[in-house]
């Protein structure tokens, strides 16, 4: 029964999210696809942890690094297709059909490593372990100087290209990203209910009783670890091209915390839920400030994290089920 | 089916196995007693391969288990059940029993195969679960289950593996009499077709089960013979601090 | 050579002894009351925003200073009876999250009250100045000052916990907490005072960072991430633990940022090693925080508990 209500929400939510550009451009506010853009890629992101940390209780504090390997990956290509330079003996690139690829293959190969060093570890050393290589990677953004440092840099030749379609329509664009956001959320769905899903359901109750019924915990831990990173490579990468910018703050370890916050804020282990939360998190973003003003209280709108904060803080220890528990009345 | 030789196991200065040796013939229900601290828990934690031994030869089914890692024990055929109850409580009780099958199968990573749509693997593990009983219980939550039900789940869960040997630590601990009696029912009719190897400290269960006993002080077997022999034993009497531990329930009370 | 060698050790060890007061605190939250506080290095900030704006006032560093104690500590009682205690029955995940959220709250608060403009502090008179070290450096008497202050903080802290009963309580609840709350002892009272001690050392470690660095918002968080290495490395729970990752770490980043330019310069060419040593030289902690933890995922020195 929980599965039609879900269905029909998403059913909704799809039609909505399909007839948004048309609806924008009648109210005249086209710009604002571009504000749905970001939601959607950076659903995302949050879809992709909330595998790990809402289905199999990874508490992964560096999942950024994956957005920035993505978002990098499309960043030298450009850059090196502009400037007509070679990186390691290869060709720079803007087709949509090699970056975005690339940035899901390194991204995997990226959370391999990372993940087969980490997973050797269990809680807050878990926690620890991730957090530096999210550091590591951030500080070696930081220190690729020819691809703009601490500044980031842009991409000079606009988005990746794609044949018959023209990504720096911004409509077009959006749509793009949503087919990837529809892609990953089925495929994730699909995952979570898959036999799979149940392991994973399984570590996150009961990790050390794994290995007495037959299963390697750690290979399990290890293949969402790198689904997980895949999805958030492929976030970065469309982030890239949605700013045409990219900069080591994608991978600043405040990003992953902000990854975290919208899936608890959602709902975790919901899948829904982190949807719901990224749309809250990029809402209040917006219109927190303008609520703020609107109420007279100008200097809060400034600051409205100062709000936000406490916010969160009771959501945590009071309302953990997140939006997902008050719109579905379940706890997650 | 099971040889284990001069296995030794320390913890710093403490033994915990010390030149332990101890044979379980196939077939038969075999009974591990001894004294708090002897070594029983850490043995079995040896044999289901959560600890290394420092020392030893462990030989099951013909094959050196010690090569084993401790994730493919149960698709050889060893399978431990805990003595503190350690089940999955957010699943139901019909999926705690699909997830071990579906691990036994290779299953157990497979994104493609839905997990609800495997009827034939619904209908082995509602087969299971009336083996012990608990078929009414097939779509309660495990963690909202009495406690020996939960020990009823885990005796499934360990069936579903199919075991040629099966370790039980302390099966009866923090049972009832009647819950008792129904592991001990449930027991006595696996005694065909699996191996036990039964760590217990309740003397009525022990002597009414066991085909062997063997007796485990300090690390060390004392004694390995049948329950007659081993109830007459003066060793054994002493080594139970004066013979009182060997009392069962219905002599002391 | 050596003299650049030794001065640079020396800066080492002043890092490590910024680490060390801030990693204390850490470490005995954790290891004491399973606690990952993350909001940690805002009351460094606020120590070091407390003194830059007292000495504003006051225009004296020591009154400053003493005045800025009761701030640290007040602003931790509160945070730890509003929020902290709330948190010690909760799990990582929760933690993470609350004090995270805390830190968004406490850096926008500092913000609305000090701008967004880096305050700054100058070095006491006083403590202004160089002293010669074994006669082979001239090294910055202020900076000697802290290493002194630190290692005097480690000395009466060494003090407390092998001697006092206080001490004796804190090194049982590390280890098994359950006993500790059978003996009869207001756990809650001792949880407030061990944070808010925590949170004095990592404030007066701002204190003391002061005239050294710009006071801005985030300062504390770079820091913090630091002393999670630190504290990995030295192993959670344990003070002496985290004294020698401490000064591990401000040992091996200091002297990292200094010399590794140069050894790859022997390598590379000169632009790409400056950027890339740039890299490694950040990297490197956090290089060894993960091979320690892939060597031994629970750390070196792991407090192993009893329970």
């Amino acid at each position: 029964m929980r599965y039609t209500q879900h269905t029909r929400f998403l059913i909704v939510c799809l039609v909505i999210l399909i007839l948004l550009p048309w609806f924008f451009q009648t109210i005249e506010s086209s710009y604002l696809v571009s504000t749905f853009t970001r939601l959607v890629i950076f659903a995302i992101a949050a879809v992709s942890l909330d595998l790990l940390i809402g289905y199999t209780g990874l508490v992964s504090f560096g999942h950024a690094a994956f957005l920035g390997v993505g978002a990098y990956t499309v960043g030298i290509l450009s850059f090196h297709a502009y400037e007509e330079t070679t990186f390691l003996g290869l060709p720079g690139t803007l087709s949509g059909l090699v970056s975005i690829p690339l940035a899901i293959v390194l991204s995997a190969l990226v959370a391999l490593i990372i993940g087969a060093l980490s997973l050797r570890t269990k809680g807050v050393y878990f926690i620890m372990i991730t957090l530096s290589f999210g550091q590591m990677l951030f500080f070696l953004f930081v220190s690729l100087e020819q691809y703009g440092g601490d500044d980031g840099m842009m991409m000079f030749d606009g988005r990746n290209t794609l044949p018959g379609f023209n990504l720096n329509d911004r409509v077009e664009f959006y749509y793009f990203c949503l087919t990837w956001f529809v892609l990953f959320f089925w495929f994730s769905t699909r995952l979570v209910r898959s036999k799979f899903g149940r392991t994973l359901a399984a570590i996150r109750q009961n990790e050390d009783r794994l290995s007495s019924i037959g299963i390697n915990e750690y290979w399990a831990k290890l293949q969402i670890f790198v689904i997980a990173g895949i999805g958030a490579g492929l976030a970065g990468a469309l982030s890239a091209n949605h700013t045409e910018f990219i900069s080591p703050d994608i991978t600043h370890w405040t990003r992953s915390g902000d990854l975290m916050i919208v899936v608890i804020l959602g709902g975790m282990g919901t899948l829904i839920g982190p949807v719901l939360g990224t749309f809250l998190f990029l809402l209040l973003e917006e219109f927190l400030p303008l609520i703020l003003h609107s109420l007279g209280l100008n200097l809060l709108s400034e600051h409205w994290r100062f709000v936000f904060g406490p916010i969160l803080i009771l959501m945590v220890l009071y309302a953990k089920f997140g939006l997902y528990g008050l719109i579905f009345r379940q706890r997650s | 089916m099971l040889e284990i030789q001069n296995l030794c196991k320390s913890f710093g200065a403490l033994k915990a196995s010390d030149d332990l040796s101890l044979s379980v013939d196939q077939g038969t229900i075999h009974a591990l007693i001894g004294p708090n601290g002897a070594g029983k828990t850490t043995l079995i934690s040896q044999l289901s391969g959560y600890m290394q031994p420092n020392s030893g030869m462990i030989t099951f089914d013909g094959q050196d288990l010690l090569t084993v890692p401790a994730h493919k024990r149960p698709h050889a055929g060893l399978v431990r059940s805990f003595q503190i109850t350690s089940v999955f409580p957010e699943l139901t009780v019909l999926d705690n029993i699909c997830l071990v099958l579906q691990s036994m199968r290779g299953h157990a990573h497979s994104i493609i195969r839905l997990a609800a749509s495997d009827y034939f693997e619904q209908n082995e593990a509602q087969e299971i679960l009336t083996r012990v009983g608990l078929n009414d219980k097939a779509y309660s939550l495990t963690g909202n289950l009495a406690h020996g039900q939960k020990r009823q789940v885990e005796i499934a869960m360990a069936l579903a593996t199919k075991p040629k040997l099966l370790l039980l630590d302390e099966p009866m601990a923090g049972m009832g009499t009647e819950e008792s009696l129904q592991i001990m029912d449930l027991l006595n009719v696996l005694r065909k077709s699996v191996t036990m190897l039964l760590v217990e400290h309740d003397m009525d269960v022990v002597f009414s089960l066991a085909d062997k006993i063997s007796v485990l002080v300090y690390g060390r077997v004392v004694a390995s013979d049948t329950p007659e022999n081993i109830r007459n034993n003066q060793d054994v009497q002493e080594a139970y601090l004066g013979g009182n531990e060997l009392k069962t329930k219905a002599e002391i009370c | 050579m050596a003299q650049l060698y030794f001065e640079q050790l020396l800066n080492g060890i002043q890092l490590g002894m910024f680490l060390f007061l801030v990693s204390s605190g850490l470490t005995l939250i954790f290891g004491f009351m399973n606690v990952i506080n993350l909001a940690h290095g805002s009351l460094f900030m606020i120590g070091a925003y407390a003194i830059a704006f007292l000495h504003g006032v006051t225009n004296s560093f020591l009154l400053a200073l003493i005045l800025s104690l009761p701030v640290v500590a007040i602003f931790a009682w509160v945070i730890e009876v509003v929020i902290i205690s709330r948190l010690y029955t909760r799990d990582h995940l929760d933690q993470v999250l609350a004090t995270f959220a805390l830190i968004l709250f406490i850096n926008e608060g500092t913000t609305m009250l000090f701008g967004r403009t880096p305050m700054f502090l100058d070095v006491p008179p006083l403590l202004s100045g160089m002293i010669s070290i074994f006669g082979v450096v001239s090294y910055p008497l202020y900076r000697i000052a802290i290493i002194v202050a630190g290692l005097a903080v480690a000395f009466v802290l060494w003090i407390i916990i092998a001697k006092t009963r206080l001490g004796m309580l804190i090194r049982a609840g590390t280890t098994n907490r359950e006993t500790v709350e059978q003996l009869g002892v207001n756990i809650n009272q001792l949880n407030t005072i061990i944070f808010v001690a925590g949170a004095m050392f990592a404030g007066f470690a701002g204190m003391l960072a002061g005239p050294l660095t710009s006071v801005e918002v985030g300062m504390g968080e770079n820091l913090l991430i630091l002393c999670f290495v630190c504290i990995v490395i030295g192993g959670i729970g344990s003070i002496r633990g985290a004294l020698l990752g401490a000064i591990t770490v401000g040992v091996v980043d200091t002297m990292g940022r200094a010399f590794v330019p140069d050894l790859l310069g022997k390598f590379l060419e000169p632009t790409a090693a400056s950027g890339i040593s740039a890299g490694l030289s950040s990297m490197s902690i956090y290089l060894l925080m993960v091979v320690v933890l892939v060597v031994k995922p629970t750390g070196l020195f792991p407090v192993v508990k009893s329970h």
